[in-house]
């Protein structure tokens, strides 16, 4: 069996990435050059792209949520032909929410995806994705991006099969994420001595996702991570669910025992039983993770991609 | 302009008025002094040194802004109350704010002979105004796109911060009247860097004029902030010229209260904005007039 998705990139939901936020000069360069090379070359193998971003915590604008706007402005300046379907997930969705969508996800190639419940509330900037006159409603051009994932059960624009493995161009699933803002005394949540093995959490689990490190993401604590401002928490936990391969009865680990979702540390808040994946195999290898937090936010840049098994 | 008379302890302004308010810390760490006057001495020294330099106001603050240590209301009295009495003592025609969100702490200064209560938190305990209306105290409404006490802003946004930064200061100024505070005696404050990124603040900055036209007393409070800093790429001690242009450009939209570190040289560019916008005469005009 194929992956789903062929290429994965994970950016982080900086609105600093915004072009309505430059300065005369970058606030994080780097963070920005290294998430546009990820984007981009993950796009130009696989063009067909799923941007699953959180909702905005404190939504106090109309304006579409900034991981969907980091995600449009990334891929329109990657310069590529892609498709975009955008999927945005509550920031504060349960992890059992999540795995749901990320499963979704896998089957959606022309078929549904039901977002958990409470996304799109009345008022909720998410709503109205792509307000007129905002920079963001320009951003998709290239391609000619789906701009509407806010309603259950959207049709994608692929293939009408729900297979994964059917024909089509192959798909970047494309996570806009981040770790704690509490990482040092300067950072936007104040220091919290919790952050450092949070994060340290996030990263490895990503830098471990050729040995199956990505469950792991399952096992984070959505109260913590709201304590700790990890804006990435439920993106994360739906790229998890997304990319675990569906388990099969005679699936076993190593040890011969059965795995799912969540196994990496034990402890999981995901529903585990037969068939719901085991995210164990080491269907993606990491092309590049790199790691920064200069503002006392975790940024993470990651590009898995898929390995024929 | 428009036409507006406001009271601050017992003195009255008008819309021309342009008044210098010193920040004077009772904390060990607050960004800009880091504790330069957390001793009372040291404070109290530092009241005798803007009163020289001409300031019309001194705002007493017992906590810093930033994240950090909690202080309880006790410990917040401890820093202020006495000092305050003792400003007074010394200084009694000098008009003393208080920078506190507190209810009981605002009650506690106010019978130790502060003026003003400067409710830096937009109305995070909404006893506040009770008590200023209690005293017939001034009372400053800010805007912080309500935000819990003590946080930085994240990742905010709004689809118009002037009318989010108006909107707010007409309800908490409507809402404080509303138990007892005299109008003449609110004073609004867009509260820069407070719940706002940089381009919030440059664009309330920009559009002050918009506060202005409410018909109240405008208070900014720019000094060495972030987004002087974030505009000109300086840390905290290099933006000193930033701020000074930046309260020249709220002077000339009709802001009357600068919450300031620097009286000196506030005071110079204020009166010079005064001086040009015809408000005040220059000090002494000679040339080509002998």
């Amino acid at each position: 069996m194929s992956a789903s998705f062929a290429q994965v990139v994970v950016v982080p939901a900086a609105p600093l990435l915004l072009p309505e936020y430059q300065g005369r000069t970058p606030a994080a360069p780097e963070v920005y050059a290294g998430a546009l090379a990820a984007v981009r070359a993950a796009v130009s193998v696989a063009p067909e792209v799923v941007a699953v971003h959180a909702t905005d915590r404190e939504p106090r604008s109309t304006r579409p949520p900034v991981g969907l706007r980091v995600a449009d402005h990334l891929l329109a300046e990657s310069h590529a032909d892609f498709d975009v379907e955008h999927v945005a997930v509550p920031w504060d969705a349960s992890v059992e929410e999540c795995i749901e969508l990320g499963r979704s996800l896998t089957l959606a190639r022309g078929g549904n995806v039901s977002l958990p419940r409470g996304s799109f509330a009345p008022g909720d900037a998410a709503s109205n994705a792509l307000a007129p006159g905002d920079g963001a409603n320009n951003a998709c051009a290239p391609g000619g991006a789906a701009s509407n994932a806010f309603a259950p059960g959207y049709g994608s624009k692929g293939t009408s099969s729900s297979d994964p493995d059917s024909v089509g161009p192959a798909r970047t699933l494309l996570v806009v994420a981040d770790g704690s803002a509490r990482r040092t005394e300067k950072a936007p949540g104040h220091f919290d001595e919790r952050s450092a093995a949070m994060d340290d959490a996030i990263v490895g689990a990503l830098r471990e996702a050729g040995s199956g490190g990505l469950d792991r993401l399952l096992d984070l604590d959505p109260d913590l991570c709201a304590d700790l401002l990890v804006a990435g928490r439920a993106p994360l936990q739906v790229m998890a669910a997304a990319l675990s391969r569906p388990a099969t009865p005679g699936d076993a680990d190593a040890d011969g025992e059965k795995r799912a979702y969540g196994t990496g540390d034990g402890g999981s808040h995901a529903p585990r039983g037969p068939g719901q994946g085991t995210g164990c195999g080491p269907a993606y290898e990491v092309v590049d993770c790199e790691a920064s937090d200069p503002f006392g936010v975790l940024y993470v840049v990651a590009h898995l991609a898929a390995v024929s098994p | 302009m428009t036409k507006l008379t406001f009271r601050l302890g017992r003195r009255e302004f008008d819309e021309r008025a342009r008044l210098v308010m010193a920040i004077v810390n009772r904390t060990p760490d607050s960004f800009y002094d880091k504790g330069a006057t957390w001793r009372e001495e040291a404070a109290l020294e530092r009241v005798r040194e803007v009163v020289a330099q001409g300031t019309d106001i001194v705002d007493i603050g017992g906590i810093k802004a930033a994240p950090g240590v909690e202080i309880g209301p006790e410990e917040e009295k401890e820093r202020v109350v006495d000092f305050v009495a003792a400003v007074r003592a010394e200084h009694p025609d000098l008009l003393i704010s208080v920078d506190t969100w507190r209810a009981s702490v605002g009650r506690a200064v106010l019978e130790a002979g502060a003026d003003i209560l400067n409710d830096a938190w937009g109305g995070a305990d909404p006893e506040l105004v009770e008590v200023a209306a209690e005293f017939d105290a001034a009372v400053v409404c800010t805007h912080t796109g309500g935000v819990t006490p003590r946080t930085r802003p994240h990742r905010i946004e709004y689809d118009d911060v002037v009318s989010d930064v108006v909107d707010s200061l007409v309800a908490q100024a409507n809402r404080a009247e509303s138990v007892g505070v005299s109008r003449d005696r609110l004073v609004i404050d867009p509260a820069h860097d407070f719940g706002k990124n940089t381009w919030h603040s440059l664009e309330v900055t920009r559009r002050l004029d918009e506060l202005v036209e409410l018909g109240r007393p405008v208070l900014v409070s720019l000094s060495n902030k972030d987004f002087v800093g974030e505009s000109l790429d300086l840390p905290v001690g290099d933006r000193l010229t930033g701020t000074l242009a930046a309260t020249a450009i709220s002077a000339w939209h009709g802001a009357h209260i600068y919450r300031v570190h620097e009286v000196v040289e506030t005071r110079q560019v204020l009166d010079m904005v005064s001086v040009i916008s015809g408000d005040l005469p220059p000090a002494r005009t000679a040339r080509g007039l002998a």
